[in-house]
């Protein structure tokens, strides 16, 4: 068995000893918690902060999300070749809130039991999930696509919450699209989910209308959710780029596609929730 | 019903909240231009004053019906029409405007047209009293231009009863002056016309002086009969007759039965009494009776002589006398309307006549009764309001947004399987330390400015002296 180098535990962190993790070829054993190997290559890990999110309204609605997306992975493939649990979260236009949903739907996540997530930051214009998560100048992605030296497990990151792992955008390229394009993220994705049953493969990627990689990565995606602004979101927009991932990405229908709602006001959120 | 109607009206205003800044600024840019506007518009002052028109003064009562002026005297339309005529309003503009009225012409015609429409003049609260109200952009304009209406009304009055009266005055004196003369006239034709024909007058002087000699002789007469003892009738009693033969001579002819009548008797009581005479024979009661004789000789001869009415000297007589009556009876009349203008000169043209009292002088206005800047600024920002909502309506139709799940599925036939609510915590401009807070600070701050300025508008507008002088200062830095 290969081993990779993986990070180990910096001071701070307090997550948890890592160990040595051996990993073969096609098939890495993600680790569930990193320790410091000696003369080791540390590990960097990603950090998640959400706010007021253990009792909160936010953590009750993302789980209304999550279970939507529990039904239709145990609902099984619609089509050959998408995996339900490979998700897509995108919009029409920027700043709509793709990265705050994906991170918040990861995060609803870590209340399961039996199931892993792994992010992937493929907004290559705007990698902001991985600068939340401290991540940006790693090894990502794209290094991952180019380079087939590289490992997956050389790109997965352990995150200070249990069970998510992200996967940074990495160094940025002129030529990402056609990275994401080619096959080997098609391997990169069939890998992550032959490992685990139950792991979960969350794409944070770019508005649809601003970056062809989406496209490209929908066609990979089981599922789609469409983040919506209220408030924000043109209307002609969201047309707009419903039509280009149907004509381009497959049929999105309402078995492939939701729509997230974000930014809505308490009153239309569908939990009561008290704050007493 | 209601629920889905209420749905949508929830709906329409939180896609006018998504542009509230649209709404604000929209409804603040309009709000000042109108303020502005509003605080330009000239302030009108309003100066009053009272006049109380005497119809009854104690000199007018004891003229009584002798006034020659007319009964419309001090109704409020003869004062509207006389201080408002283009006469009365030059010499205002005259004396207030000396400029304007050098310019003459259209320029004068304009400011006088001007001032007419801006005075009113109504009857007030009380009989006689009369309202002047003068609108002006300025206080001090508005007392000025009313104080000189009201001393141009009264001067001009004044001097038109003066006036009319003297000429009243002037021309009666030239008639009654004519007519003295033609009266004259009259008189010495008729005068003409009794000498010729011996005519006597009815009531001439000599006849009157030829009577009071008969009157004498015969007193003597009959002194010296009862003197000498004579039983002669009374000579009161032939006394009484005469005078009565002479009342009756002076209004009908010798023919006429009362004068046969009692010349007559009174021929009967002379023959009576001459008999008694006869037999005192003394040469003093001779003489006396000669006298007696003379005068009544002398009477007879002013006596009428009676005319035959079918002759033309009869009718030319006729004329004579009914002309002369005519004359006399004019001239009687324009002594009595010269007397009258005198009366009235006396009354309507003294000093201290009183017919106008300035019952209420005006003065400068201390507010001003227009523009109603509260209204004005409340209807502003209705409209402002009005139409910051409906750019922000414009504004979120045209860009298409939507605020509710209903919307999106309706739209596009997709499940919303998950609605996120805002939260200050998940804003994620990268960078930045406390995003939130500096957005709330410079929301704040913008309120503040703009709460500033709306409230300086409005006191300004509304009044309030500083706040009002240094908004107009700022305002006028610009023009």
């Amino acid at each position: 068995m290969n081993q990779i180098n993986i990070t180990s535990l910096s001071a701070h962190l307090g997550i948890g000893e890592a160990e040595d993790i051996p990993v073969t070829g096609e098939e890495m054993q993600l680790p569930q918690t990193v320790e410091p190997s000696a003369g080791g290559e540390l590990k960097r890990i990603g950090s998640v902060r959400t706010p007021h999110f253990d009792e909160s309204r936010t953590r009750e609605e993302f789980r209304v999300v999550k279970r939507h997306v529990f039904s239709r992975i145990q609902a099984g493939a619609t089509e050959k070749g998408r995996d339900p649990r490979t998700i897509l979260i995108t919009s029409a236009s920027p700043q709509e809130g793709k990265t705050t949903v994906t991170l918040g739907l990861a995060m609803s996540f870590m209340f399961e039991q039996d199931c892993s997530v792994v992010l992937i930051d493929s907004d290559m214009r705007s990698p902001e999930l991985s600068r939340r998560m401290g991540l940006a100048g790693e090894l990502g992605l794209l290094d991952y696509l180019e380079n087939d030296a590289l490992e997956i497990g050389d790109i997965v990151y352990p995150t200070s919450v249990r069970g998510v792992f992200a996967v940074p955008a990495g160094l940025p390229r002129v030529t990402a699209p056609e990275l994401i394009a080619g096959k080997r993220m098609s391997l990169l994705l069939e890998t992550l989910h032959g490992q685990a049953a139950n792991r979960i493969v969350i794409i944070d990627t770019g508005s649809v209308l601003s970056c062809s990689e989406t496209i490209s990565l929908a066609s990979h995606a089981g599922q789609l959710l469409f983040v919506t602004a209220r408030g924000q979101t043109k209307r002609a927009d969201i047309d707009e780029g419903l039509g280009i991932l149907h004509r381009q990405a497959g049929p999105m229908d309402e078995s492939r596609v939701a729509i997230v709602f974000n930014k809505t006001a308490h009153s239309q959120s569908p939990v009561r929730y008290s704050n007493s | 019903m209601i629920g889905p109607v209420l749905s949508l009206l929830k709906d329409e205003v939180s896609r006018i909240w998504c542009y509230r800044w649209t709404f604000v600024l929209t409804a603040l840019v309009i709000f000042c231009a109108a303020a502005i506007y509003i605080a330009q518009i000239p302030s009108v002052y309003q100066s009053w004053a009272q006049i109380y028109v005497n119809k009854e003064t104690p000199a007018a009562a004891a003229a009584g019906d002798k006034s020659l002026v007319g009964e419309n005297y001090g109704s409020t339309y003869v004062v509207q029409k006389t201080m408002l005529n283009d006469q009365n309003l030059a010499k205002v503009v005259a004396t207030l405007y000396p400029r304007t009225a050098k310019q003459g012409g259209t320029a004068l015609q304009a400011a006088i047209n001007n001032i007419r429409e801006r005075t009113d003049i109504s009857p007030d609260e009380g009989d006689g009293f009369i309202s002047i109200q003068y609108r002006a952009n300025d206080a001090i304009e508005a007392r000025d231009v009313t104080q000189a209406l009201l001393d141009q009304f009264i001067a001009s009055n004044e001097g038109r009863n003066r006036e009319g009266l003297d000429q009243a005055a002037r021309f009666l004196d030239e008639q009654v002056t004519l007519y003295k003369q033609k009266l004259r006239d009259a008189d010495q034709a008729l005068t003409a016309f009794r000498q010729k024909h011996g005519v006597v007058a009815e009531a001439s002087p000599q006849a009157g002086a030829a009577s009071a000699d008969v009157a004498r002789a015969r007193a003597n007469y009959e002194a010296m009969l009862r003197t000498n003892g004579s039983s002669a009738p009374d000579a009161s009693e032939i006394d009484s007759l005469k005078s009565k033969l002479a009342s009756l001579r002076l209004q009908y002819t010798d023919d006429y039965p009362d004068v046969v009548a009692v010349k007559h008797q009174l021929d009967q009581l002379i023959a009576a009494r001459n008999n008694a005479a006869a037999q005192n024979s003394s040469g003093a009661v001779q003489a006396a009776r000669a006298r007696l004789q003379a005068a009544e000789g002398h009477l007879r001869n002013y006596q009428p002589k009676a005319l035959d009415t079918a002759s033309p000297l009869a009718t030319e007589y006729a004329e004579l006398k009914q002309n002369e009556t005519t004359l006399r009876t004019s001239y009687q009349e324009l002594l009595s309307r010269r007397n009258e203008a005198k009366i009235s000169q006396a009354v309507y043209t003294g000093a201290d006549a009183g017919k106008y009292q300035v019952t209420n002088r005006p003065a400068i206005p201390a507010s001003p009764i227009g523009p109603n800047r509260s209204l004005y600024l409340t209807l502003a920002a209705l409209v402002a309001a009005g139409a910051g909502l409906g750019a922000a309506y414009i504004r979120a139709a045209i860009r298409g947004i939507l605020v509710a799940p209903r919307e999106v599925e309706e739209a596009f036939g997709l499940p919303v399987v998950g609605t996120i609510s805002w939260e200050e915590a998940w804003h994620t401009t990268p960078g930045t330390t406390k995003p939130s807070r500096n957005r709330s600070l410079r929301g704040l701050g913008a309120m503040v400015v703009i709460g500033l300025v709306v409230l300086a508008a409005g006191a300004s507008l509304l009044g309030i002296e500083p706040v009002h002088n240094a908004m107009t200062q700022f305002l006028h830095s610009f023009s």
